[in-house]
């Protein structure tokens, strides 16, 4: 129908998804942060190609190498001897797997607890503060202590233990969104006229909810790095020799008044990382918002 | 309100009881007990011994019932790390001089952040915003007791300039004896990353404000900026700005391990963590009590707050159209 | 007369030179150097004087004369690093071991001390003997020992203590000590620690005010060794204020060579030297200052001019590394000996370390000079094949049991091929556990892990797991661990000591039924010092034969001092050419000085 009343002139198929990549790519900064991402999945993927050294082998003979003291270490060596520059891309992968998957569950928890029990009040409301409420006061180190000892160290105990306070922010930042947003005049409309609940929420509501999941997804990435990190110092992280950033900065601790570059390289890829994700969450937003002007 | 207010309270209650239930089956589960000795087993019948004395013996049910009833009445028990004093006078005396570190922290991390993060949101893209962000990605990639250590290497050691440490010891206070130079350092230090945070959110929540169409009313209106600031973008972008930033007020004032032992203060940072790895059961109980406490007030407030900011928040029912 | 400005100066009018008036030649007063010959005359008594007063060295508050080389007494303060993050409850030994404040054991002196070549010395205690039955000990008191608020130190005093240590009410932390040394415990000490018995049944007795009596479980030689844990709490004031008297100043009361001035939790704490101490180690410092903070921080503040002392353990890589590139700092760390034995341990009940084979591979695969060369440091360590190390009382001096576990990768793939894993095929996944390690000794264990893997082929992941969660597993019967690495550090300089740990009650799973039969008989022998030797030497042999443990290095113990501060006990040597005196050695005290600035 709509087409009988061309005049002759082409109009481009214009879709929802259409402009927001258009607005997408126009954005240098979010184009950055994408390729940062892509950057660190690529190392994290393709590791086992991209190293130029197993991440474990410890070369007796050329411990606590400086960056480019040894042709062969570009990054240097850590204190057993193993090439940083590997140990780095190989952290990559570590870290890009913990902390993406701690967040994920984050969100998928946190983000439909939070939008139910803000959108709908009352007592459900109620009774998932309260949990909430509990659940901040969560001993996560001791249910870690418990849970690591119980399931043995390695990736899935360490992210279930990240995980089982990790989606309470989000979900009370869904929450207070909510709370605001279903008083709009749109969501009210909507409701007169007859439009479900679950279509307003998730249809309509949620991506203005988007902005300050996404902060908190991009704060999420370095934190969990770090409190994964903290479970190593304390005897519940992955076990050596695999490599994580959030450990290797732990460790150089010891170090670093010596021996720098233990502590700088992972720190950068760290906030590179965070950076990456904050951008490309910045112009998910931005590309995803209506009434961004351009 | 007030009947909201009582209703809050009394499920204020209810948590703390969920959570000392929680806590103290989790604290007897792991493995691994307060009188473990460090080289060689203890006779069993002097472990026996030991644990009847601490009442350690009895069925896990019998030591809950046993510890609420006593906690009731605010008798916390005796830390088994220093048994000359009791948990509450403990937490109380190192809780204050934390709360003291808290309350400035709070105070400059709040004031410079909101402050960073609405410039860089004003100037959304230009070179401000860029800045802001690079300093917020690096106050929460740099761990605390990096730039501590730094901090104290840079200021105290190679320059002299301040002191490394001991809070109100170093006899160096600026005014009226209410601030002291020392603790110029650990604030800095603990302040960064909340900065950094509440930057970030500032800005975002600003700038997803600063689109919407009635903010273009009002300059169209002719409104000058700081009104339009003031009157229409602050507060529709406290919402989300109070959540995250209430959440940062009961990790400040709960203290920083790391703060807290490198600079040389006496709070209560390190109980989280000692007390846990040391099995100090009843420091366990009462610290996680207390940030319960904390978290549950606090929660309370943002919630009443989102009510002042926002008056169409209603915190009742959803009213069927 | 107006004052003109620069022209005057510039252009001065000229005026006949001034003369000068003609010197009066008075008796002109001969100089040398511009002091008046005459006054020479005066030089003796000023030489006099002055070797006078130079060596009218100042005093202690003890009397005791300062070397000359020492600065004035005002100035002897040493000033000690405490850390502000560790629990601690007490000064006093026998009321807690693991939670000491800083600066403990000022305040009593044991009844046996040790001297830099690890023998016997006396201390409170003059001297001792045994009776023929072997087993009751008699200690005496030296004469004339007082506590600070002017009581004599009696043997009372000491039956009070070990009665209080051993009070099942005060669940003292290291009862265990007592029950570990086996026949060397004290008689009844697990019946009265477990309540079956009461503390008066102790094998202690105060048979007058100077002659203690100790009776001990079964016959041990070494006892008096033992005796070096024995401190003494006052009795009339652990009966008044309590354990913990010792807290505040006012209730302080001090046997030893210091007490309690002032104690600002937390900050500060002071010891001055105690005027009424008439024991072994007369302090020469006048107070002792001990300043709490972080230990990552103590390398600053040492080099910051805060403290004069840090302990090895104390010290980061790091610090090593800067220890290791300054002259000064390097001179001044002193070793005064190997003091513990870095190994790995595994559960030999089960596969795969029921086959003497694997358990052989493991120990032919570490490569320790490596290790201790390049990530442990020659500073910090010695390779280690054996148990007891060199200069310990019946170590292996001769080397021949050091074969049993010497790195030889290619001998290490044969005994895995001999145990049916040939290349390291279908072995199982292995992780080492490590009890809460700092990092400069994970990453040996680390090391130690990966030479083992790199060399035979296997896979092993290390896990640094919670101190007590690696406790518990470990002691648990049958035992959690299939593999760990642990340390041992020496309690008492006898050869029980550390291969006491491997009998079938110790601390690990691997058992042997010669092994516990020799270390029994040689516990026994009184009088044959040689024949002992030769024992436990048989006993090492089997536990590196039989790989209980595959050893990877001892420890030097060490501690940085400023150089001011001044001591034969520190600076002179030891044996085997060592500096520094052992943690233990509370001679130390009496001895260390401050020196003059130069």
């Amino acid at each position: 129908m709509a087409d009988d009343l061309d005049d002759g002139i082409d109009f481009e198929h214009r879709s929802f998804w259409n402009d927001a990549s258009r607005r997408f790519c126009r954005n240098r900064l979010a184009v950055t942060g994408l390729a940062i991402v892509g950057l660190v999945a690529f190392l994290a993927i393709f590791a086992d190609f991209l190293a130029p050294f197993p991440y474990d082998h410890a070369y007796f003979d050329k411990v606590l190498l400086e960056p480019f003291q040894h042709p062969d270490h570009p990054l240097g060596t850590d204190e057993v001897g193993r090439d940083y520059l590997s140990r780095l891309i190989y952290g990559a992968r570590t870290s890009l797997t913990v902390s993406l998957l701690v967040q994920a569950i984050a969100v998928l928890i946190g983000v439909p607890v939070g939008a139910l029990s803000g959108y709908f009040g009352g007592r459900l409301d109620f009774a998932v503060s309260r949990v909430i409420d509990v659940m901040t006061a969560f001993p996560s180190l001791l249910f870690a202590i418990l849970i690591i000892s119980v399931l043995d160290g390695g990736l899935p105990t360490i992210i279930i233990a990240l995980s089982i306070t990790g989606w309470i922010g989000i979900a009370r930042l869904t929450r207070a969104q909510f709370l605001t947003l279903r008083e709009q005049e749109y969501a009210l409309a909507a409701k007169a006229l007859g439009v479900p609940s679950s279509k307003i929420i998730f249809h309509d509501l949620l991506l203005n909810a988007l902005t300050p999941i996404l902060v908190a997804v991009s704060f999420g990435i370095p934190g969990t790095i770090f409190a994964e990190a903290g479970l190593s110092f304390i005897g519940l992280g992955i076990n050596d020799p695999l490599a994580s950033w959030g450990k290797m900065v732990g460790v150089s601790n010891a170090y670093v008044r010596v021996y720098w570059h233990l502590a700088l390289f992972p720190t950068i890829a760290i906030a590179m990382t965070m950076l990456g994700f904050s951008f490309l969450g910045d112009g998910l937003r931005d590309a995803l918002d209506p009434k961004y002007e351009e | 309100m007030l009947i909201y207010l009582a209703q809050r309270l009394l499920a204020l209650a209810f948590v703390l009881l969920a959570v000392s239930m929680i806590v103290f089956t989790l604290m007897h589960s792991v493995p691994g007990g307060p009188f473990d000795t460090q080289q060689a087993k203890l006779p069993k019948a002097a472990r026996e011994n030991i644990e009847r004395k601490y009442g350690l013996d009895k069925p896990v049910w019998q030591q809950y019932l046993n510890y609420m009833s006593h906690a009731v009445r605010f008798d916390f028990g005796i830390p088994y790390q220093q048994p000359q004093t009791t948990v509450a006078a403990l937490i109380g005396k190192t809780w204050l001089v934390t709360l003291q570190v808290g309350i400035m922290t709070i105070i400059v991390a709040f004031g410079l952040g909101i402050t960073a993060g609405m410039f860089a949101a004003y100037h959304q893209n230009s070179w401000v915003d860029n800045i802001v962000t690079f300093f917020s990605m690096l106050g929460v990639t740099v761990p605390n007791f990096v730039i501590a250590m730094w901090f104290i290497l840079f200021f105290g050691v190679t320059r002299q300039w301040l002191p490394t440490g001991g809070w109100g010891k170093s006899g160096d206070c600026l005014c009226y004896d209410l601030l002291c130079s020392d603790w110029i350092l650990p604030v800095l230090a603990y302040a960064l990353a909340p900065m950094a945070i509440i930057a970030r959110y500032t800005r975002a929540s600003i700038v997803d404000v600063i689109r919407e169409d009635y903010v273009r009313t009002a300059r169209a209106k002719g409104l000058g900026e700081s009104k339009v600031m003031r009157r229409h973008v602050l507060r529709n972008a406290q919402i989300p700005m109070v959540t995250a930033l209430g959440t940062e007020i009961p990790n400040l004032i709960t203290g920083s391990i790391f703060i807290e032992t490198i600079f040389r203060i006496n709070g209560l940072g390190k109980f989280f963590v000692t007390s846990t790895l040391n099995r100090d059961y009843p420091m366990i109980m009462a610290t996680f009590l207390l940030v319960a406490l904390l978290w549950g007030i606090t929660f309370m407030l943002t919630d009443i707050a989102y009510t002042l900011i926002d008056p169409r928040v209603k915190l009742g029912a959803k009213k069927e159209a | 007369m107006v004052v003109r400005s620069h022209a005057y100066c510039a252009n001065p009018p000229l005026r006949r030179p001034l003369q000068k008036a003609p010197r009066q030649r008075k008796n002109k007063i001969k100089t040398i150097y511009g002091l008046p010959t005459r006054s020479l005359l005066f030089t003796p008594l000023v030489l006099a004087l002055w070797l006078h007063t130079s060596n009218a060295q100042e005093k202690t508050v003890t009397g005791l004369a300062l070397p000359p080389d020492a600065a004035p007494y005002a100035e002897q303060v040493l000033r000690i690093p405490c850390n502000n993050s560790a629990n601690a409850v007490t000064f006093d030994f026998s009321v807690s071991v693991y939670q000491p404040y800083c600066g403990s054991n000022f305040f009593n002196d044991p009844l046996v001390t040790f001297d830099k070549a690890l023998n016997p010395q006396p201390g409170a205690a003059e001297s001792w003997s045994v009776a023929d039955d072997g087993v009751t000990w008699t200690f005496i008191l030296h004469q004339g020992l007082m506590w600070s608020d002017g009581t004599p130190v009696t043997a009372h005093d000491y039956v009070a203590t070990f009665r209080f240590s051993a009070d099942p009410d005060h669940a003292w932390d290291f009862a265990w000590y007592y029950t570990f040394v086996d026949k060397g415990g004290i008689k009844n000490w697990d019946e009265v620690i477990a309540g079956e018995l009461p503390v008066e049944a102790l094998g202690v007795r105060a048979i007058d005010d100077r002659t203690l009596e100790i009776i001990t479980k079964g016959i041990f030689p070494p006892l008096p060794k033992i005796m070096k844990y024995a401190y003494a709490l006052q009795k009339k004031a652990l009966a008044e204020h309590g354990p913990y008297y010792n807290n505040e100043p006012a209730t302080a009361v001090s046997s030893g060579p210091f007490m309690l001035e002032s104690f600002d939790h937390g900050f500060k704490v002071v010891f001055k030297a105690n005027p009424h101490y008439k024991g072994y180690r007369p302090p020469r410092l006048a107070r002792i200052e001990g300043i709490y903070m972080s230990p990552a921080t103590y390398f600053i503040a040492y080099l910051n001019n805060e403290i004069d002392t840090i302990n090895f353990n104390d010290l980061s890589p790091a610090d090593f590394a800067t220890i290791e590139r300054d002259p000064e700092l390097l001179a001044n760390y002193l070793r005064p000996g190997l003091i513990g034995t870095d190994y790995v341990f595994f559960d030999p009940h089960n596969p795969p370390f029921d086959n003497l084979d694997v358990r052989k591979a493991f120990a032919h695969a570490i490569n320790r000079e490596a290790i201790v060369k390049s990530i442990y440091g020659e500073i910090k360590a010695v390779p280690a094949h054996t148990m007891l190390m060199p200069g310990f009382p019946a170590a292996d001096i001769t080397g021949d049991l050091t074969d049993y576990q010497r790195f030889d990768c290619g001998l290490a793939k044969e005994h895995l091929a001999k145990a049916g894993y040939p290349n390291g095929a279908d072995f199982p996944p292995q992780v080492m556990w490590l009890r809460n390690e700092n990092p400069g000794i994970a990453a040996v264990y680390q090391a130690a892990a990966a030479s083992i893997s790199q060399c035979l082929g296997i896979s092993i992941q290390v896990s640094n797991k919670d101190n007590k969660v690696f406790m518990d597993a470990l002691h648990e019967r049958p035992t959690k661990i299939a593999l760990g690495s642990v340390a041992y550090a020496i309690d008492f300089a006898d050869p029980i000591n550390l291969l006491g740990i491997w009998v079938s009650s110790g601390r690990h799973s691997w058992r042997h039924q010669r092994f516990d039969e020799i270390l029994d008989e040689a516990s026994n022998l009184i009088g044959e010092p040689a024949r002992r030797d030769s024992l436990f030497h048989a006993a090492e042999r089997i536990l590196v034969d039989d790989v209980g443990g595959a050893f990877i290095a001892h420890r030097w113990a060490g501690d940085l001092w400023r150089p001011k501060v001044r001591g034969a006990s520190i600076r002179d040597p030891g044996p085997n050419d060592t500096y520094g005196s052992h943690s233990g050695n509370d001679w130390q005290w009496g001895d260390i000085y401050i020196g003059k600035a130069q």
